[in-house]
């Protein structure tokens, strides 16, 4: 069980969140919407540093070596090829074997990364994310710049990585994608946490427009 | 599928990080200055041909491979080996050991069998050019914030120099072992999480 206890977290003079308490099991997937949602992953991933609360795991502060963060706009460093950022990740870890992402999420290999478009770039944000193989995954916008066929591919793939025993943690402005994917979702704003829906409460929740009737505010 | 900035970089294959022993450095490096590295190998062959001046220009090649060192990479390349800041120089420093001297044996054979009797610089070269190297990953990381690529302050750029001119030479140590210190203290910020 992650559970985030009454954490604050400011940005410059602005405080993103106050008082956000989860209790998140383990082996699931869970949604982060609304304002705040990218602070808090980057808050748990420990790129943020909380004014006040804790984020721990069975008692014990999350460890970033059990934790992959994929940003909402992946960018890499410039002179390094997709075949080399995957190639770097390789030579750290032997193991990981990234043909079957790469099949699902086509990257030109030869090409430059930071240079390459925003869809190319976000497939190669996700198979770098998800071949390190780690347990925890903070996820933000995964389906952002993703073309309809692959967001049903990576719907997919979210739903066997929750139930091959990774905890997942999901940010998305948008609730459809979420439905039939999540366990739960958590709506932030205002600060704080607005409410929780279980997985069965999404559908209703997307017909209905979302609690803002339209989606949900930006970060 | 990309910019058209994308053609000004090398796309060599044999360009590897595997081949790099995972060094992001050398194969960013190799791949933006691919064509300056060709002409520095046919610069070395023609130095190579000179008695004695093989091995000050495998130095200075050395002290050029700096600039591989000049760009700070994101945090998550950063945090690739998941070590902590001091595992992590180390390593590092030694990477650039094995590619530097890796890529320049052959140069270094040719210039012993072409010029036997300035072996004896290979001596000299040896422990200098691990020095500059050493010196670039250290100054690297003592600046380093992610994704920044600014100027060199002065003093680093002094402290290159003493490498190139002996009299400037003890200053560029000093500054060697001042940077060693602080760059793991810097580095602490970003790697604080791993054992």
């Amino acid at each position: 069980m992650i559970t985030i206890d009454s954490l604050r977290i400011r940005e410059g003079r602005r405080v993103v969140l106050d008082g956000v308490t989860m209790h998140l099991p383990q082996n699931a997937v869970h949604g982060l919407a609304g304002e705040g949602r990218s602070a808090l992953l980057r808050a748990v991933y420990g790129d943020l540093r909380p004014e006040a609360g804790s984020i721990t795991e069975a008692g014990h502060p999350l460890q970033r070596r059990e934790m992959s963060l994929l940003e909402a706009d992946p960018h890499f460093w410039p002179g390094l090829t997709a075949r080399d950022c995957i190639g770097l990740i390789r030579w750290f870890d032997r193991k990981v074997n990234p043909e079957a992402l790469l099949r699902r999420f086509p990257v030109p290999l030869d090409q430059e990364a930071a240079t390459l478009d925003a869809e190319a770039r976000k497939h190669l944000g996700i198979i770098l994310t998800l071949m390190r193989g780690k347990r925890i995954l903070l996820l933000d916008e995964p389906f952002r710049e993703l073309k309809p066929e692959r967001i049903f591919v990576m719907q997919q793939l979210l739903l066997h990585l929750g139930t091959e025993g990774r905890t997942v943690l999901l940010a998305s402005g948008r609730i459809a994608p979420l439905e039939g994917v999540c366990d739960d979702l958590y709506l932030l704003g205002e600060g704080g946490v607005r409410a929780r829906y279980e997985h069965y409460e999404l559908g209703r929740l997307e017909r209905s427009g979302g609690p803002d009737k339209g989606g949900f505010a930006e970060n | 599928m990309s910019s058209p900035r994308a053609r000004r970089l090398h796309t060599a294959r044999w360009i590897r990080p595997e081949l790099l022993a995972g060094s992001p450095e050398w194969t960013v490096g190799l791949r933006r200055h691919l064509t300056a590295v060709w002409f520095a190998a046919g610069g070395l062959i023609l130095c190579i041909l000179l008695p004695g001046a093989g091995f000050p220009g495998l130095y200075v090649a050395a002290v050029a491979v700096g600039a591989f060192y000049h760009d700070c990479e994101p945090l998550e390349v950063l945090r690739l080996p998941e070590m902590n800041a001091s595992r992590l120089l180390v390593r590092k420093v030694l990477t650039a050991w094995r590619n530097y001297f890796l890529l320049t044996a052959p140069f270094a054979l040719l210039a012993i069998v072409a010029h036997p009797r300035t072996a004896w610089m290979a001596v000299a070269w040896a422990p200098l050019t691990a020095l500059a190297l050493l010196y670039a990953v250290v100054a690297k990381y003592v600046r380093y914030v992610p994704e920044n690529s600014t100027r060199r302050p002065v003093a680093e750029r002094l402290g290159i120099a003493g490498f190139l001119i002996p009299i400037l030479l003890p200053l560029s140590l000093c500054l060697t072992v001042s940077y060693a210190l602080r760059a793991e203290r810097n580095l602490n910020r970003y790697l604080d999480d791993y054992d």
